[in-house]
């Protein structure tokens, strides 16, 4: 006989019940099977059984083979989805006397044989229902990026179960995602937020959660958050490229000033990659000319535009300047507002709002390598550059009309 | 005169070690930054026993000693006595998480505190983090979530001037309050399948006024999505 326990990999304390355990070889009459009670364990005869190699396969009651992602769409009643998983197991004189997870499996779940040559086996869980989702109410036209802030995939997961927060899309350290809310649902993600001046950033958008507590994403984890993005993309058209952006992007407070997710997904987070799909705030290749913003820049080159300028002063770069043409700060808020950062009225005043929109482009895009300087919400000529570049990239692709 | 001496002795010793717990704390700072906050008064070390009545006075009216009283005053649910440590002219500013809106935050006055858990009257204290959903409360229930929702009077964790970094919202107490002194008491978290996400933090944020530190504010913190 052989005790089998069956467990929910990231989530120990829960037992995968009704699971049907089958353990075959070539030539056994009969295989032998039994099903995970309501604590999770099953009792294999494999008393009698002749020494040797066997296959012994674990299928959850609910089951899939798909990319997590759009595809996984379970039903109303389902609250949990895992992998099914294959493991090679020895027999010696009627009890498991050795088992692996068949090769091409680790994705799926574990295997250990403990004292009393009882196997706990874990599944992989790719759909775990958050109860913290609403009715969206519109057509998702964007996605989210966040990261946890912590190590751990499993205190995240605990949350989104209880607390009050979820995401559609966790992606682990190691590149597993699990599914908690259905992407036709509203998750609770980016809390009060703004972009294309929209408050209903949670009813528009997708939340993926990336277990990142600071440093480098690992490149199993990146190209999982790139497939992932792939598969939204293909099955949601009404997903807007440039919509494919950072919590720090969007993230405000009640007064609808930026800031306060700074950081979320961080300066390590590769942009760059995420444009490679064709996704995110893309910059255009056309040279930009260097007149822009009333030829500020050429005439001082080492100027940043900054707080406290302003068009009806004529402070430029904190000092005032007759020779600049135009209302260059309209013209910026202006841009920056038409990219989707959330500074309120285009006034030609260079405040605090204008300064953390900046700030959060900084933050944007001179993540993951393509690092310039530390943000400091202050407009020097890179940064004035890319803002055209970008606005550019929407009115080449007609965002803008 | 010798009883009153070594009255003084005692008196300087006990906030010689209620300025030592916090002083002690792991990876927390002794004194605020020297160039913002003027150095509180107590840390008095080595006790002097010939302290005077004024030195001791001064001593019990740093930030870490009015931050004790506060918490007394928070554990035991007595408004009165929270109130009478409330700048009087700043009153006292609520925030339910660490990133504060100074603009849509609310301030209580000394005078509505001391009523204030008796008053049923529903406020909007916030957005609630992820749903984004307002926050509307009575104080008594704002207090109960967002306030003292754990015992931060008993917290193993005190720390002064050093604070936030433990979830993504980004503090910014510090812009709000570049002159304060904020005392983080530290609830680590306890339920093991958090993993420690479970903690809770409350930031006493303390002004200097008229010779005296004075309550400011009552950041509440969190691991936030």
């Amino acid at each position: 006989m052989a005790t089998i326990q069956v467990r929910n990999r990231l989530r120990h304390s829960e037992p995968v019940v009704g699971a049907t355990l089958r353990l075959t070889r070539p030539g056994l009459a009969q295989p032998v099977t039994a099903t995970t009670s309501t604590n999770g364990t099953a009792t294999l005869q494999t008393t009698g059984l002749a020494d040797g190699s066997y296959a012994l396969s674990v299928t959850p009651v609910n089951t899939s083979a798909e990319p997590v992602g759009p595809a996984i769409a379970p039903a109303a009643a389902t609250d949990r989805i895992f992998r099914s998983l294959s493991i090679d197991v020895t027999v010696t004189g009627g009890i498991i006397s050795a088992a692996s997870v068949t090769p091409g499996q680790s994705a799926n779940g574990t295997v250990a044989l403990t004292t009393g040559q009882a196997l706990a086996v874990t599944l992989q869980p790719v759909w775990m229902r958050s109860p913290n989702e609403r009715s969206r109410g519109l057509a998702i036209t964007g996605v989210i990026v966040h990261h946890t802030g912590v190590a751990a995939i499993g205190p995240v997961l605990e949350t989104f179960l209880s607390d009050t927060t979820s995401a559609h899309y966790v992606v682990d350290t190691d590149g597993q995602i699990v599914k908690m809310v259905e992407d036709s649902r509203r998750a609770s993600h980016a809390g009060v937020a703004k972009w294309n001046e929209d408050a209903n950033v949670n009813s528009r958008t997708i939340g993926i959660e990336i277990v990142n507590e600071t440093g480098p994403y690992p490149s199993a984890q990146m190209d999982a958050v790139l497939a992932l993005l792939t598969r939204i993309r293909a099955a949601f058209p009404t997903v807007v490229p440039w919509n494919v952006v950072a919590h720090s992007d969007v993230g405000t407070n009640e007064s609808g000033r930026l800031g306060r997710k700074s950081g979320d997904p961080g300066s390590r987070f590769e942009w760059t990659r995420v444009e490679s799909l064709g996704l995110g705030m893309l910059p255009s290749t056309t040279p930009i000319a260097p007149t822009l913003y009333g030829s500020f820049f050429t005439q001082f080159p080492n100027e940043s535009l900054r707080q406290n300028d302003s068009d009806a002063t004529r402070v430029f770069g904190g000092t005032v300047r007759g020779g600049i043409a135009g209302n260059i700060i309209r013209e910026l808020q202006t841009d920056l507002r038409s990219i989707g950062y959330s500074l309120g009225t285009v006034d030609g005043d260079f405040g605090e709002k204008t300064r953390l929109a900046v700030h959060m482009l900084q933050e944007h895009f001179f993540a993951g390598g393509r690092g310039h300087k530390a943000p400091d919400g202050r407009l020097d000529r890179q940064t004035a550059t890319l803002v055209k570049a970008v606005v550019l990239a929407k009115v080449e692709s007609q965002a803008i009309v | 005169m010798m009883w009153r001496r070594i009255f003084l002795a005692l008196v300087v010793v006990m906030v010689a070690v209620t300025a030592f717990r916090y002083l002690r704390q792991p990876g927390g700072s002794s004194e605020p930054p020297s160039s913002t906050v003027p150095a509180p008064a107590s840390a008095p070390s080595p006790p002097a026993p010939t302290a005077s009545a004024e030195s001791v006075q001064q001593g019990l009216s740093t930030a870490t000693h009015e931050a004790e009283l506060v918490l007394e005053a928070l554990q035991t649910r007595n408004m009165a006595a929270l109130a009478a440590h409330v700048h009087p002219v700043k009153g006292l500013r609520f925030s339910p998480y660490i990133h504060v809106d100074p603009k849509r935050s609310v301030v209580l006055q000394p005078r509505e505190l001391s009523t204030a858990l008796e008053d049923p009257k529903p406020r909007m204290w916030g957005s609630e983090d992820g749903t984004g959903d307002p926050i509307v409360r009575s104080f008594a229930s704002y207090f109960a979530r967002f306030v003292y929702d754990r015992n931060f009077l008993a917290a193993s964790e005190r720390r002064v001037n050093q604070f936030g970094g433990k979830s993504t919202s980004k503090p910014n107490v510090r812009e709000i309050y570049p002159d304060a002194t904020v005392i983080e008491a530290h609830v680590p978290g306890t339920k093991p399948e958090y993993g420690g996400l479970d903690w809770a933090s409350l930031l006493l944020v303390f002004e200097r006024y008229e010779s005296r530190w004075y309550l400011v504010a009552l950041v509440h913190d969190q691991w936030t999505i």
